[in-house]
Formats: structure tokens, C-alpha cells, sequence
């Protein structure tokens, strides 16, 4: 007795899941940089362990960007930890057109060697980066970054005031989004996909 | 050369039992990148007395240097700095939470491994010390773990 209106309902309900499938395509197909976002950015060449790696490296790659330092022992691991899980969360082909920047506003402490180290840890498609104070002024202008590092010594275990934003990078190289380590991965990982297409 | 007799004295002065109302609960310190000096320890603290008991101070022989860190926004800037102390207020609890107050390890000894336990002592104002075994969590499994 009961048995046709359930399948009546199923059918309903994966005619309704399909015809949101398809809306939900065509409202992602074409994703738009809000204009808070437009003049921020830029690229930039700074030193990985293996030589100069610039910005445009990533052309064609959604690339997601942090800027922190090794020995943050809280927001940076936190915002590298979603980074990598976000990157993980997508299916193999769309994985490889993914990449993650770990640039150490730190460069006293963080050597391209620690910073490689570091960044592997949290996926191996991430770089870490650093530069001279001059190249990093720049690009923290660039990007908004506020960022102060205290006239320490290296092993005062000093800590570095900086902005925490997770910004994500089109294939064409504009920051087209902004997270940060308190956004789920999965968000994160939505966001890669739109502009994968 | 003083600091570290202060630590070493407070590590050996430091009794495993606890004020008995207080408890620690949730406790695990992050697991960092092998390079890593830095990490945090975080944890929940359970007052069930009925006075104030603050935690006046940390140490672990895990690290150089232990520290209470609290973190607020400042010009869109992540700003860290140290707490002379917290408070755990009577019939209630304080948790040491990522992106808030934190338990930060400075200058580790060794770099830490997953499942291992590191010492953390806490300080009271009523006198006592507070031993926690604190376990290390590999935060990106539990990444994996939450992702549909």
C-alpha cells in the first residue's frame, strides 16, 4: 500500500537533487573577484631550497598563499593545517592544478631549508618561501599584510605580529578570495574547484 | 643560567597531585613540522571548588621556555602576548583553546612525536602544582577526519 508513494518520493527526490546539480553548475561556472580584492596582490620571486620561485610559477594552478613564521605556535600551523586539508579534499586530476605558499616574514630564523621542511609537513605541494626585509616590505604592501618583526635576537624566541589571511590565487594569478585558519576546508576546497573549471 | 635552576627547582618541587578540586581535561599539545621550535598545548581546566584558582605559571620539560599566550586582532594583525595569569574561576573552567589562550612551547628540546606525552606543570596561586601528561596530536588526521 505504502510501497508506490515511497517510490514516487524517491524518484521526486533524485529528479530534484539532479535539477540542483545542474543550477548549482551553472551558478558556479563563472566566479567573480569581488572588487575589495582587485588591487590586492601582485607577483613576486622570492627563495625556496631549490632556487627562486616566483608567483607565476603557478599560472594555471589555483594557488593558495600564507604569510606567517616557523615559530608561530598556534595561528600558522592552524591556517597550514587547512591549506593542506583543503588541498587533500580534492579528487586526484584537480589536485595537481593545486598549490600552496608558506612565505616566512621571518627570514632572521626561517632559512629556505627549515622553511622547506616545514611546509612539506602540511603537503608536499606546498612551498615555503622567504626573502630579504626589502622584497618582503614590498610584497606585504602589495598583499595588505601588516607585519612587525621585533629587533630581537635570533634565539630570543621573539614573536612576529602578523595578518592571517589564507588568500586564494586564480589561474591567472589575482587573489580571487580570502580565508583564514578558522574556515573549514571543505569551503576552501569548493572555492579551488570553481576556479578549476 | 638562574632561569634554568628556577625550572629545574620548580620541576623537582613540583608535586603529581593536584589541588584535588582542579582538573584537567581534553589536554594534547599540536604536532609541529620536525624543524619546528615552537608548539602550544592547549587544554580544559575544571574548577569544582568554591574559590577562584588562577594558574600563575607553566613549565614543561619539553621546552626552554613555557609560556601563557593570548592572542587578540590588532589592525588586522594576529598580536601575541603573554598572560601574567588565568583564572579559573570557582564551579566553572577555562580552556586553553587554538586561536585563543594557548600553553606556548619556546625552544624544544627535541622535536616532538605523535602519541608521546609531554610533561606540563602548572603553577597555582593556592600554592600547588598541577602535573598534566599532556599527549601530542597530529592535527592533520584529524583533518582528514572531519572532511565529507
Amino acid at each position: 500500500m505504502k510501497k508506490p508513494v515511497v517510490k514516487y518520493l524517491v524518484i521526486a527526490l533524485v529528479l530534484i537533487s539532479a535539477l540542483a546539480v545542474v543550477v548549482g553548475l551553472k551558478l558556479a561556472w563563472k566566479p567573480v573577484i569581488p572588487p575589495a580584492l582587485q588591487s590586492m596582490g601582485g607577483d613576486f620571486s622570492l627563495q625556496s631550497d631549490k632556487g627562486t620561485v616566483s608567483l607565476h610559477d603557478f599560472r594555471g594552478k589555483v594557488t593558495l598563499v600564507y604569510f606567517g613564521y616557523t615559530h608561530c605556535p598556534d595561528v600558522c600551523p592552524m591556517a597550514l593545517g587547512v591549506m593542506g586539508s583543503a588541498m587533500q579534499a580534492l579528487p586526484e586530476d584537480e589536485g595537481r592544478r593545486v598549490a600552496g605558499v608558506f612565505i616566512s616574514l621571518d627570514p632572521r630564523r626561517d632559512t629556505p631549508k627549515v622553511l622547506a621542511g616545514y611546509a612539506r609537513f602540511f603537503d608536499s605541494r606546498i612551498v615555503g618561501l622567504t626573502g630579504t626585509p626589502e622584497v618582503l616590505d614590498r610584497i606585504a604592501d602589495d598583499w595588505r599584510v601588516g607585519y612587525s618583526v621585533p629587533d630581537a635576537p635570533v634565539d630570543a624566541n621573539y614573536a612576529v605580529e602578523h595578518s592571517t589571511f589564507i588568500y586564494l590565487v586564480n589561474p591567472d594569478g589575482k587573489v580571487a578570495a580570502l580565508f583564514d585558519e578558522q574556515t573549514s576546508p571543505d569551503e576552501i576546497a569548493t572555492a579551488i574547484r570553481r576556479w578549476l573549471d | 643560567m638562574k632561569r634554568i635552576l628556577f625550572i629545574l627547582a620548580l620541576l623537582v618541587l613540583a608535586r603529581p597531585v593536584a589541588a584535588a578540586e582542579l582538573t584537567a581535561h581534553d589536554a594534547w599539545v599540536r604536532l609541529m613540522p620536525p624543524v619546528a621550535q615552537s608548539s602550544a598545548a592547549y587544554m580544559t581546566l575544571k574548577n569544582d571548588s568554591g574559590v577562584d584558582v588562577s594558574v600563575i605559571g607553566v613549565t614543561s620539560d619539553a621546552a626552554s621556555a613555557t609560556d601563557l599566550h593570548a592572542m587578540r586582532m590588532q589592525n588586522g594583525r594576529m598580536i601575541m602576548f603573554p598572560m601574567e595569569s588565568v583564572i579559573v574561576p570557582a564551579h566553572g573552567q577555562f580552556s586553553f583553546a587554538p586561536g585563543g589562550v594557548h600553553i606556548m612551547l619556546m625552544g624544544l628540546r627535541q622535536p616532538l612525536k605523535p602519541g608521546q606525552h609531554v610533561n606540563v606543570v602548572l603553577h597555582l596561586s593556592d600554592g600547588e602544582s598541577m602535573q598534566v601528561q599532556v599527549p601530542v596530536r597530529d592535527m592533520r588526521k584529524d583533518g582528514h577526519r572531519h572532511m565529507r
